[in-house]
């Protein structure tokens, strides 16, 4: 799945009843935000790589957290990316996001799905995660 | 950390994500920016940019805070009243954005 399809059946479709807003990114590899309806704060980042399609949403950034507390958000953010459907935990720069990665090969009704719940758990983990904001 | 496998390819990927992901939140910025400038909203502003029927001015231009229970409780304790006496608190609230505007374009000239 190329993204110009990506963009066009995302564009038409509604998975769970959700509906997608689809901006195109302009750049050097093209990125897709996608805005999934319900979740409209928590946007998903789109691009896809000959070994992957990855999907990646923003939570916070470094220098949002409460530094007393950064060795115990570490530890809960890994037990918490185990059992957390579909989706992992990470870093990319300062900022700590919350990722799924598809196969290339995966049709859209997977990658809608990727997205919905990426962009629901990112909220709840915005919610779980408030206290250690500083 | 021993020797990385080579995923330069997929490090790329995640860089292009990230510069994608800031140039985003410039261009929201720069939006609601403008739209606050031309007081207007910023989907208006969206609409005049895409030369697209847009609002021309704001149908009611307002300033008003939605004060819930707990705000009160917090308004009460910063300004030592009761929080019953809401009608003295939206008083000093008001007070306090007049101190704020008043600052903010003396600042700003």
């Amino acid at each position: 799945m190329d993204i110009q399809t990506l963009t066009l059946a995302l564009g038409d479709s509604t998975h769970a009843g959700r509906r997608f807003d689809v901006m195109p990114i302009a750049g050097d590899e093209p990125v897709l935000q996608v805005t999934v309806s319900g979740a409209e704060e928590t946007p998903v980042y789109l691009t896809v790589t000959d070994s992957q399609i990855l999907c990646l949403a923003y939570l916070f950034d470094e220098q949002e957290l409460n530094p007393v507390h950064l060795n115990e958000l570490h530890e809960n953010m890994l037990r918490l990316s185990v059992p957390m459907p579909l989706s992992s935990l990470g870093k990319t720069g300062d900022h700590y996001v919350v990722y799924g990665a598809l196969s290339p090969t995966s049709g859209a009704a997977e990658i809608m799905q990727e997205l919905v719940t990426l962009a629901e758990n990112a909220i709840d983990l915005l919610q779980t995660f408030e206290d250690y904001l500083a | 950390m021993a020797n990385k496998p080579d995923w330069s390819k997929e490090e790329q990927a995640v860089q292009a994500v990230q510069m994608a992901f800031d140039l985003s939140k410039d261009i929201q910025r720069a939006f609601r920016v403008s739209a606050a400038i031309q007081n207007m909203s910023t989907s208006d502003m969206v609409r005049k940019v895409l030369e697209l029927p847009y609002q021309k001015t704001r149908a009611r231009p307002r300033l008003t805070i939605t004060l819930k229970d707990e705000d009160f409780e917090l308004l009460a304790r910063k300004y030592d009243l009761d929080p019953q006496d809401r009608a003295t608190i939206r008083q000093r609230v008001s007070e306090d954005l007049q101190v704020f505007a008043r600052s903010y374009l003396t600042e700003s000239e």
